[in-house]
């Protein structure tokens, strides 16, 4: 751990701060509701009280423009709340398109990151500031979840699952990292750090300058390697099984006349379970690699298949990245 | 009616003059008092169970490196509090206890509509706490947390989770009972003249919860079989390892564990409500928008459960969804907050008294 950590407090991202002001907004309501109901509660309970000449009351009748009022002036409430939530909700669940990508995967008890260019980190996230981020998680066990409370964000990391989480830190310095669902008998060690990083510095970090540990080779040349090692191209560059140039990204068309986008779910759903969609045109002859590839694996294969999809436009030979 | 006269006459073989004190007679009473108290005293041992775990866990944290009980003991500890207090001891206390007790008075019944249903439905609850107390004396406890998670609890835990598991299938028929026994009674055994708007609140209140018991149980029960036939016999439901999906494990737990949140606070409400007005000497202020929003809370408690999901991973649409039917259900919750200071206000005679 480089630097004292700052607290959990810090607003530490562009999210922050609109998060916050909601959250703050909604307490407001909660205590100047409680506050209200009690002190009433408290000041006819000695209003009222029962005196001599005050046994009992004469029966009242419903108040329908009360009732009406109470009815209304909290759905009005709810009806901030739920369009305020909702928007800050449809933001923080959509990464924009020029996000950073960066690999997440969690397993009892630690965090394994990824970076594109094949450096790994272990319960380290280093991020450089003011450039969006996005996280693509997969859990190799149960179910974890990524969370750093300064920057206000968590995602749960479900196996059998890809989830994302994105952010753009906006202050340079060591956040805490936590697990924030329950794993098993030491979830609560389940913790790390998130560095956020000058640009330059983290570029630096990258290139080899400080901290992690990394094969040297990137995501998409490990996956590479891993392509060549289980000779997946005996089927895929013979045309046994569908080429995977120019894929990542396309619709693909299936023998059940559907149609799927090649995402990295679709690639990790077609090597694990590879006959829940068929490319038309092909038969089911794939066997599953359940069990023999760990998520790690999958997303340097993914990585090596995305860098299919730019590299060569007009053959079907597979470009070697 | 003069059916009904003359019936008041009859005294039953065995009343309160003569009836007899031995353990035997609990026992084997078919009696809704009776039966009350057996629930009171069978929670308020769970309550102690339940909060010996708590005040484990609280003494562990005194100091920060928690060194009194190991981590596998602290993640027991914590789940056996949770699932003894949900299961054992909160969604049957009101129930079940001044529910039995209180509703065959409150609607001028001589008992509840199936009196030995109602003991075995007690005899249920205790089966099935003996069941899962079995998994924490003999099998060490279970780790899960009170969710039961997959496939946390379905592989990789190495605690005792099949009988936990067990226990909480068990006792969930007791509930479908009591809601089944409940229902029943307030349907077909009120008194001559008492409308259904003439009911205390209590009874609106105990019916909703009755609804939700016989519609929410039989999914937990449900979850509970796929969880254990999945953890003993490998079938793959949650582990996608074994070709499931954990995701559906968490819609089956919440479609039942958000109604539950319900059957543990509209009873409560209904307690508030009756306090407020037998003090104030009077029906509560809007009766019956009160009854129909024990009902409307009910019915659309069965439509949130999402909104346990929000950072599951649940698509963008389904979370907007189940917030804004989370919010809808938070009207009809609003009428109870706000009933009591008005209910005093135009009751305008309030129990406090002092002498002046």
């Amino acid at each position: 751990m480089p630097l004292e950590p700052s607290s959990n407090f810090t607003q530490a991202s562009s999210w922050a701060n609109d998060w916050e002001t909601l959250f703050y907004f909604e307490v407001g309501i909660f205590i100047f509701f409680s506050v209200l109901i009690f002190s009433l509660i408290l000041y006819f309970a000695i209003k009222y009280r029962r005196r001599p000449g005050n046994e009992a009351a004469p029966p009242t009748k419903d108040h329908l423009p009360l009732e009406v009022t109470w009815t209304v002036v909290p759905a009005a409430i709810c009806v901030v709340m739920f369009v305020w939530g909702a928007s800050l909700f449809i933001r923080n669940g959509l990464p924009p398109a020029g996000a950073t990508e960066i690999f997440v995967v969690g397993k009892q008890w630690m965090w394994k990151i990824q970076y594109p260019d094949g450096r790994r980190d272990i319960n380290e996230l280093h991020v450089p500031v003011g450039v969006p981020i996005k996280l693509t998680m997969a859990s190799e066990d149960v179910i974890h979840d990524f969370a750093i409370p300064a920057f206000r964000i968590k995602k749960d990391v479900v196996p059998g699952h890809y989830t994302t989480l994105w952010f753009t830190a906006t202050k340079t310095g060591t956040y805490h990292l936590y697990c924030d669902q329950y794993c098993g008998t030491s979830h609560s060690a389940m913790v790390g750090w998130v560095i956020v990083m000058e640009p330059a510095q983290y570029a630096q970090w990258l290139s080899g300058g400080g901290g992690g540990g990394g094969g040297g080779k990137s995501l998409a040349a490990a996956g590479a390697d891993l392509y060549k090692q289980y000779a997946c191209s005996t089927c895929h560059d013979t045309g046994r099984g569908p080429s995977f140039v120019g894929v990542y990204g396309s619709t693909v068309k299936l023998t059940s006349g559907q149609t799927v986008k090649a995402d990295d779910a679709y690639i990790r759903e077609s090597i694990l379970n590879p006959s829940a969609k068929i490319v038309a045109g092909y038969t089911p002859i794939m066997p599953t690699f359940q069990g023999q590839l760990s998520e790690e694996q999958i997303l340097q294969l993914t990585a090596h298949i995305k860098s299919l999809a730019k590299s060569d436009a007009d053959g079907r030979k597979v470009a070697k990245p | 009616m003069s059916q009904a006269v003359q019936e008041v006459g009859v005294l039953p073989r065995v009343h309160y003059l003569n009836a007899s004190y031995g353990w035997k007679t609990w026992l084997f009473t078919t009696d809704h008092k009776r039966i009350a108290w057996l629930y009171l005293a069978a929670i308020t041992f769970f309550f102690f169970v339940g909060g010996a775990a708590a005040t484990l866990m609280r003494l562990n944290l005194i100091e920060p490196q928690g060194s009194l009980i190991e981590p596998s003991t602290y993640n027991r500890m914590f789940t056996l509090h949770g699932l003894v207090m949900i299961f054992f001891f909160l969604a049957p206390s009101i129930p079940a206890v001044l529910g039995n007790f209180l509703i065959p008075l409150m609607i001028g019944a001589k008992d509840v509509a199936f009196p030995k249903l109602n003991l075995l439905s007690w005899y249920i609850f205790m089966a099935g706490g003996t069941v899962f107390l079995y998994s924490v004396i003999a099998g060490g406890g279970v780790d899960t947390g009170w969710t039961f998670y997959t496939p946390l609890s379905s592989t990789y835990a190495n605690s005792n989770v099949m009988s936990a598991a067990m226990g909480v299938f068990i006792s969930g028929f007791s509930s479908i009972l009591t809601g089944l026994n409940f229902i029943v009674t307030i349907h077909t055994m009120r008194a001559p003249g008492l409308t259904w708007f003439r009911l205390p609140l209590f009874l609106w209140s105990m019916y909703a919860t009755s609804i939700i018991f016989i519609l929410a149980m039989p999914v937990i029960a449900i979850t509970m079989v796929l969880l254990m036939l999945e953890r003993f016999l490998h079938f793959g439901f949650f582990d996608p390892a074994l070709g499931g999906d954990p995701i559906l494990f968490q819609h089956l737990f919440w479609f039942f564990g958000h109604p539950e949140v319900y059957v543990l606070v509209l009873p409560a409400m209904g307690v508030i409500s009756e306090l407020i007005a037998t003090f104030s000497r009077k029906r509560v202020f809007g009766y019956g928008f009160v009854a129909f929003s024990s009902v409307a809370i009910a019915a659309l408690s069965f439509f949130v459960w999402g909104h346990h999901m929000f950072v599951s991973g649940e698509s963008l649409y389904s979370g907007l969804v189940f917030s804004f039917f989370s919010f809808a259900v938070a009207i009809p919750k609003d009428r109870f907050r706000l009933r009591p200071p008005c209910s005093m206000r135009w009751a305008s005679s309030v129990f406090l008294r002092w002498e002046d």
